[in-house]
């Protein structure tokens, strides 16, 4: 019973990971620009894809497959931004929501007319050796996924908190007017956060390749839960979406476990927890509160 | 007398158009809609589905048509969704006017589709889509026509396989907890009791759900000796790749057919059983020939879902062929009383067990296929249609 409690909260915990990973760049674009993204599960995806491809056509090891997932998303967001995005945040708000949903549904109806609906494994070896104790196996690739969901996660609190151009999101996100009168260019560093946002989406569909399956439709329940773990983490608050995806993890996987038809209703649980916070703190459980 | 000619002649030119305009309208396309789910969950399948219809629509329009007319498909994603497929079902009967349906995979959505088509009363050939929901609700239809075996005829061929295994007394079920999942599950356990098989575990699944170790821990718990998944394809690759990671070895994994190929499971799927409709290994008289041919115009391997789809529009060909024009009476009957030559065998449709009055596939056509560890597969049962023995327990 003991190993078995072990092996679940460790499983969920690596599923956290894999979360905290999706919601790392979407809670950085959002906190910084106020973009809702919905097309970030679709950048997922297409990372995923490559991650894929890179390893079956070309024999590419799924960690440089990551790392070029990334850095192709990047450029990827980096055009999406400055092709219509740009545009769209000086418009109403509920533009930049219907914009970004049309983004997603057309990224996804795309992929699925090149790429087909069938769900494709990368049937790469596990980047990492299992780890086996006391009657407990955490698959290697499951603890790849915690690590670099972990790193993503260090390096974007890295850049909002330590380096100058976090300094400046950080100021443009609070008041963009008064960052534009002191002189920061507003425009780029809102770039700069949906770039960075895309690339760490590219990163972590190496990751949804490596412990899931591969198909069109694989970014859009992560995204949901993405979102969730924001909301429930506090909005653009990075330690927050942290902890806000190990508690739907946790809650998930341990319900599942030990709850009879728990795989059912697990992932609704989650959900109802995200609720009852929004509730009691509707900034989230480590956003700031505002008051009237 | 010369205005008497002009009216005469003018007449005769009346009549002649009023003759020649239904044989000029004749000449148009005999339009098929075709709504399936090809973006979403379901898409999988509906995408396997809709190539063998596109298949049996090509070869009909490289004969020259039916009747000199072209087959014209009128595709429709359904997403999987009952309101979006109750908006298709309007439009492809409404505004496209389609002569017939071949098309629907997914109870849930087909359900809300044939509850919007009904009251066209329209010839309705079914490939996919098994709850019984839909057998009691529509099978009565003399319109209404289904290929694909309903939940009880999958789950009594299931059941009938685990019987025919020497030493299994238990079984562990996973199911998917949508309709398709629960109806399949509940009719397992019927029939499972009345086979003498002990029921260990009957777990529910959310579909895409990352992370399936809760389940497969608890049914190592229980050490079954047969797991069954019913599941869409990619819960049934993820399930049986999560198994291999950690190190789960159950006696003998099997799953509901679900459109997945042997190449897709890689390793994990060694040993994996799937009791499917059909394989291109069965030993069916013509059907090697007819592989070879259809997996040369796919490029690849030719899937059980992708052979529902071409037997829907092939029976549908054949019975407008004996009918000798697009007559709706006649090819309601025609689909009724032929016996179709397809790569399932020589088949009928027939009454079923719950009310449905033409069913092509039952549990009799079914088989089950082992993957080998070399990467291959092979028939194991029925005895009459297997090519190996097989392999259990899993080593």
């Amino acid at each position: 019973m003991t190993a078995a409690i072990i092996q679940a909260v460790l499983l969920s915990l690596t599923v956290a990971a894999l979360y905290a990973a999706v919601a790392a760049g979407l809670t950085l674009t959002v906190g910084v620009t106020r973009i809702i993204n919905f097309a970030h599960g679709e950048f997922v995806m297409l990372g995923a894809f490559l991650t894929y491809w890179l390893y079956t056509r070309f024999g590419l090891s799924p960690w440089l497959g990551m790392l070029a997932s990334g850095v192709a998303l990047g450029l990827f967001s980096m055009l999406v931004y400055r092709g219509f995005l740009a545009r769209v945040l000086k418009q109403d708000e509920h533009n930049q929501l219907l914009a970004t949903l049309g983004l997603s549904i057309l990224i996804l109806n795309i992929a699925i007319i090149l790429w087909s609906p069938d769900p494709r494994v990368m049937q790469a070896p596990a980047l990492l050796p299992s780890a086996q104790f006391a009657g407990v196996t955490i698959p290697g690739n499951n603890i790849v996924v915690a690590i670099v969901g972990l790193l993503l996660f260090l390096v974007m609190l890295g850049i909002k908190n330590h380096t100058r151009y976090g300094t400046q999101m950080r100021f443009a996100s609070d008041d963009p007017a008064l960052a534009m009168h002191a002189g920061i260019n507003v425009d780029r560093i809102f770039e700069l956060s949906f770039v960075i946002g895309g690339a760490a989406a590219g990163l972590s569909g190496g990751l949804v390749a490596l412990v899931l399956y591969v198909q069109p439709t694989v970014g859009v329940d992560l995204v949901i839960r993405a979102f969730a773990i924001i909301a429930l983490g506090g909005l653009g608050n990075i330690p927050g979406a942290l902890i806000g995806a190990a508690i739907l993890a946790l809650v998930e996987g341990l319900i599942s476990t030990f709850v009879p038809g728990g795989g059912s209703w697990g992932f609704g649980v989650a959900f109802l927890i995200l609720l009852l916070v929004l509730l009691v703190r509707p900034s989230g459980l480590f956003g700031k509160q505002v008051h009237a | 007398m010369w205005t008497k000619l002009r009216r005469l002649m003018a007449g005769a030119m009346l009549a002649g158009t009023a003759i020649a305009a239904p044989a000029l309208a004749q000449q148009g396309p005999i339009k098929i809609g075709v709504p399936l789910p090809l973006t979403g969950a379901l898409a999988g399948g509906g995408t396997q589905i809709l190539w063998g219809i596109q298949y049996a629509a090509d070869e009909i329009n490289a004969e020259g048509g039916l009747f000199g007319r072209k087959i014209e498909l009128v595709v429709e994603d359904t997403k999987g969704e009952p309101n979006t497929s109750a908006g298709i079902a309007a439009k492809l009967a409404t505004q496209d006017k389609v002569d017939a349906f071949v098309g629907g995979f997914g109870s849930t959505s087909d359900f809300a589709l044939l509850s919007a088509v009904q009251r066209y009363e329209p010839i309705f050939v079914h490939p996919g889509s098994s709850s019984v929901r839909l057998e009691e609700t529509f099978g009565k239809n003399d319109w209404y026509y289904h290929v694909y075996i309903w939940d009880y005829h999958r789950q009594k061929a299931a059941v009938n396989f685990f019987k025919s295994i020497p030493g299994v007394k238990t079984l562990a079920i996973a199911y998917e907890d949508k309709l398709y999942g629960t109806d399949g599950a509940k009719f397992t356990q019927q029939y499972a009791k009345e086979a003498g098989l002990e029921v260990v575990m009957n777990e529910p699944f959310r579909a895409g759900t990352p992370d399936f170790a809760p389940i497969l821990n608890r049914a190592k718990g229980l050490n079954p000796d047969v797991l069954f998944l019913i599941g869409y394809s990619g819960d049934n690759i993820q399930i049986a790749r999560q198994a291999a990671q950690l190190g789960i070895k159950p006696k003998l994994l099997v799953t509901q057919g679900a459109g997945e190929k042997r190449s897709d499971f890689g390793p994990a799927g060694d040993n994996v059983v799937v009791v499917d409709l059909w394989s291109a290994k069965q030993t069916t008289p013509g059907l090697a020939e007819w592989v070879k041919k259809a997996e040369a115009k796919r490029g690849g391997e030719v899937v059980s879902s992708a052979v529902q789809g071409y037997v829907a529009m092939q029976t549908l060909r054949d019975a407008a062929k004996a009918a000798g024009s697009w007559d709706r009476a006649k090819i309601l009957a025609n689909l009724g009383s032929m016996t179709f030559d397809t790569p399932y065998g020589k088949v009928a449709y027939t009454a079923s067990e719950m009310g449905g009055k033409h069913q092509l596939i039952t549990d009799k056509s079914m088989i089950a296929v082992q993957y080998k560890p070399d990467g291959g597969q092979e028939v194991v049962w029925p005895a009459e249609k297997a090519a190996a023995k097989i392999t259990y327990p899993a080593p």
